[in-house]
């Protein structure tokens, strides 16, 4: 009964969601079709208007429709799956997607793997350690992190890793000659391409699931449980495992998912700043272009993943909280 | 008041935190007082290492680094600031009524404030900077759009933090002497939120910073150039130092300037934080 | 009978930023074997941390400045940490207040039972363990199939209470401590968890030592009893001769207060004042300010314990 209340919240709010989404791109000044009916004039040697209406067609956008029209029709491709048309890059947003989307969860999904279970072993590690020198050490250290924005971080390492140490290649995913395919050389080349975007990306979260996790524990370790525990007698390893961890660990699972949802949007600046050919590079190009066919196809497919994501993120806490289980 | 700040001096996170923060705000307020900002180009001298005569050295055209960034930090507290406090503004009228009213308006906040927390911040506000982008801007309205996307979280944590309080036994005796809803939000609420909202606003000046220098870095909404995130753009895309081993230092020193503000917020923010929850207090 | 455990003249206090509370301020009473001894006094009157003191459970923000507490002819606060483990739940248990928050939320109570018994060194086969655990279930009257394999949350305060008894009860030891076991319970609860520690008591010969601020809940269950104000013991003495004949005149004041069923509504008084502020105590007897019978040398020196007969004493100059 609930879930499909849950189901329900769900279409709502994709719905509304959408629905702003359109109309912010909406209130972008000019016609998106025409720099493409511009190119179809120039090639075909006809007039523009005639290109116009070309170049409408293909895109599915007609100004002189009335804007519910036009909002309608991109409510019903949006729920059969079509993002729209690129002028840009002249194809559809879908070919677009299918080719990006791939390499930008590539990155978030081993960045975010490696930023949590680092991050959460050493906050933990951390916690247990209070007030001794390791305690004041990472907790700073993680702050300092934390205070370098995203981008920053990632036009240091650009800097540091490509240009002074050339260990980076300057952009892509994978080289021009190559073929892919799931064979180690193309797996080894695609590593080594991610390279700068995934450390740029899992570097933050280490710190930030390191100081989450050491907020927890440390919260937890004064609760009375942990405290009757020790009177039991049970030892610091136990304890540490099964009474603080354990129950530290629970709501950070839950942000999981909810986080890997909102770096589909996030990822925009280290990917420009990479050139890595993922999501979010797309979406600074379309910016940069005004193409607004990708952008907002892009920008939905970002909306309708957060979305997605919170909702996984519900249903996994329910999962795993045994508190919450009885619902 | 005092009683209010006083303990926050003890507490060695938060002075330290404003130490930094002072060294910033006096840089942006007295520093371009001082320090005159000359802009014309001198290539013979680029990208000069740091010296007594160009502290931070020169950049892609000569110019002296260290009056950009003085002259730059107006540009970046003061948005940062503003947006920040833009945000806190907009976050706490929609938290506050939506937390107190209830029916209609809550459910009807409630949906906005969800739509503002699905949509994705930076790459809405990337979406709105280029829409504004050919209209030439001013501080101001660039805060606002920045702010559009930091109210959110923070009028959904107030709106809960209402709840609760509201359902406090003294609120209810408040209502029952008819004291009238302004009386209501204002003596009995409010107060309490005050130390939160205080928190809440110098947490928000980092992602205020960050976005601000995003949006600068990426060309969007440039309103002057000694603006931090403006310069770190000038200095990869225009300036190709990313190619160039000797303007190394022009990049770095820019965004350790920018790391630096920041960590002296966020340094402040927790030192607050300590001081107003006990649970954060180590024993000595 | 025999005293199997003794305090001396213990004394603790907890740091704050304005200074230090003293809590604890030289408390010292026995302990006779198999009996039940109440240690009772209002809120913040510092019984819990006489408990917290004996047992070595105090919060980190405090300290145990001197005393001893005696028990087989060893020193408990200066025992070296694997002795301590040894004697710490297999022979004297402490069941903590807060019953409610002192079972893992993640964790089914008989995972509880696992992890106290694996984390002493005992030589029990699984099996041998499942049966104890339920056992022990059954005799705190709980249904061993429904409450072992929940979670904490599922359980109600009362059984949560219980399932702490049944698991301090694990080693069979000879003293268990209680801090307020009836605090958080309606009164019919209060009255199952008694009537059940009468019962083991009995069955199991245990020694009781509970901490309340219930003297009626005292006055069933205890035999013998210490009147606890501002840190310091002020009586003690058999259950029913301190309560029908009260000495100290806070004692005095304090069955005054109390209602009952049969009992004149007019007869009732407080105690005028407050209770003291354990930052700055009152010099000499901290019982002065409100004490109607105050004399001038109960300002200046704490009142030594004046022996009555033998198992009764009072910390008053009116009994010098």
């Amino acid at each position: 009964m609930s879930i499909l209340n849950k189901l329900l919240q769900i279409f709502i709010m994709t719905f509304l969601a959408l629905t702003v989404v359109f109309f912010i791109v909406q209130s972008m000044p000019g016609d998106p079709a025409f720099g493409l009916a511009v190119s179809i004039a120039q090639s075909r040697n006809m007039s523009l208007d005639k290109a116009l209406e070309i170049a409408h067609n293909i895109i599915g956008y007609n100004p002189k429709e009335p804007l519910i029209l036009r909002y309608l029709k991109f409510i019903r491709n949006i729920f059969v799956g079509n993002f729209g048309y690129s002028t840009y890059f002249k194809t559809s947003v879908n070919e677009i997607i299918e080719k990006a989307l791939p390499w930008t969860l590539f990155v978030i999904s081993i960045a975010t793997f490696i930023g949590f279970f680092t991050g959460v072993t050493l906050g933990a590690f951390s916690a247990q350690k209070r007030s001794t020198f390791i305690d004041t050490l990472i907790p700073t250290i993680f702050s300092i992190i934390q205070a370098i924005p995203a981008f920053v971080l990632a036009v240091f390492i650009l800097f540091v890793g490509g240009v002074k140490l050339r260990l980076l290649p300057l952009g892509g995913a994978y080289p021009i000659n190559m073929n892919p395919g799931l064979y180690p050389g193309f797996i080894l080349t695609a590593f080594h391409h991610a390279l700068g975007p995934l450390l740029a990306t899992s570097i933050p979260q280490i710190a930030s699931w390191g100081l989450a996790m050491r907020g927890n524990c440390s919260n937890i370790i004064e609760e009375d449980f942990v405290r009757f525990a020790k009177i039991r007698g049970l030892p610091d390893s136990t304890i540490a495992r099964r009474y603080v961890r354990k129950n530290a660990i629970l709501p950070l699972v839950a942000s999981l998912a909810i986080g890997i949802g909102y770096m589909l949007g996030g990822h925009t600046l280290v990917e420009v700043i990479f050139n890595y050919p993922g999501i979010g590079y797309y979406f600074g190009q379309a910016i940069s272009v005004r193409d607004f066919g990708l952008l907002t196809g892009l920008f939905s497919l970002i909306v309708i993943g957060v979305i997605l994501a919170t909702f996984i993120a519900e249903i996994l806490y329910s999962i795993i909280d045994p508190r919450v289980k009885a619902q | 008041m005092k009683d209010f700040i006083r303990p926050i001096f003890k507490n060695i996170k938060a002075l330290i935190g404003f130490i930094f923060l002072s060294i910033f705000i006096l840089m942006a307020s007295i520093g371009p007082l001082f320090i005159p900002l000359n802009l014309t180009s001198n290539f013979a001298e680029r990208y000069q290492p740091p010296s007594l005569k160009h502290p931070y050295g020169t950049d892609y055209f000569g110019i002296d680094i260290f009056q950009q960034i003085v002259h730059g930090a107006r540009s970046v507290i003061g948005l940062s600031v503003l947006a920040s406090l833009f945000a806190v503004i907009i976050g706490s009228i929609v938290g506050i009524i939506r937390g107190y009213l209830g029916g209609v308006i809550s459910k009807l906040l409630d949906t906005i404030i969800t739509i503002f927390l699905v949509i994705p911040s930076f790459p809405a506000l990337l979406i709105m900077a280029a829409i504004f982008s050919d209209k030439s801007l001013n501080i101001i309205a660039v805060a606002l759009i920045i702010a559009m996307w930091l109210w959110a979280p923070l009028a959904k944590q107030i709106s809960a933090q209402v709840l609760s309080i509201k359902s406090k036994e003294f609120i209810e005796t408040s209502r029952m002497l008819n004291l009238g809803t302004p009386y209501i939000l204002f003596k009995d609420i409010m107060p309490l939120l005050i130390p939160y909202i205080f928190i809440n606003f110098i947490t928000q000046l980092k992602g205020a910073m960050e976005f601000s220098v995003g949006l600068m870095f990426l060309g969007l909404a440039k309103f002057d150039p000694t603006h931090w995130g403006v310069m770190l753009n000038y200095a990869l895309y225009q300036a190709g130092a990313l190619y160039t081993p000797r303007g190394f230092h022009y990049p770095v020193i820019i965004m350790l300037h920018i790391i630096l503000l920041i960590y002296g917020g966020i340094l402040f923010a927790q030192g607050i934080e300590e001081v107003y929850n006990p649970k954060l207090r180590r024993y000595e | 009978m025999r005293t199997i455990l003794s305090v001396n003249n213990l004394r603790a206090v907890y740091l704050v930023r304005e200074g230090t509370i003293k809590a604890c301020d030289g408390v010292s009473f026995d302990v006779e074997e198999n009996t039940v001894y109440a240690i009772v006094g209002e809120s913040a009157s510092g019984k819990s941390t006489i408990i917290e003191a004996m047992t070595l459970t105090l919060p980190p923000n405090s300290k145990i400045l001197e005393g001893e507490v005696i028990y087989q002819g060893k020193n408990l606060l200066k025992l070296p940490e694997n002795e301590l483990r040894k004697i710490r739940w297999t022979e004297i248990a402490l069941v903590p207040q807060a019953a409610q928050q002192s079972l893992n939320p993640t964790m089914k109570i008989i995972d509880h039972f696992f992890d106290t018994v694996n984390a002493h060194d005992s030589n029990w086969k699984s099996d041998e363990i499942i049966k104890k655990i339920e056992e022990l279930i059954s005799l705190v009257r709980l249904d061993p199939k429904n409450v072992l394999y929940s979670f904490p949350h599922q359980l109600s305060g009362g059984m949560k209470q219980r399932v702490l008894i049944a698991l301090s009860l694990i080693f069979n030891p000879k003293i268990l401590i209680l801090d307020e076991p009836t605090s958080a319970l309606d009164v019919l609860t209060q009255a199952h968890i008694i009537q059940l520690l009468k019962n083991l008591k009995k069955e199991l010969n245990l020694t009781l030592i509970f901490v309340t601020h219930d003297i009626a809940v005292a006055a069933e269950l205890s035999d013998r009893i210490s009147v606890v104000y501002a840190g310091n013991i002020v009586e003690n003495g058999p259950t029913r001769d301190v309560l029908k004949n009260p000495k100290h005149p806070y004692t005095q004041g304090l069955v005054n207060s109390i209602m009952s069923l049969i009992s004149d509504p007019e007869k009732i008084k407080g105690i005028p004042g407050d209770p003291p502020s354990l930052l700055n105590p009152p010099s000499g007897c901290r019982f002065h300010p409100r004490c109607p019978y105050i004399m001038e040398e109960c300002k200046k020196e704490k009142p030594p314990m004046y022996f009555l007969n033998n198992n009764r004493n009072v910390a008053c100059y009116l009994y010098k």
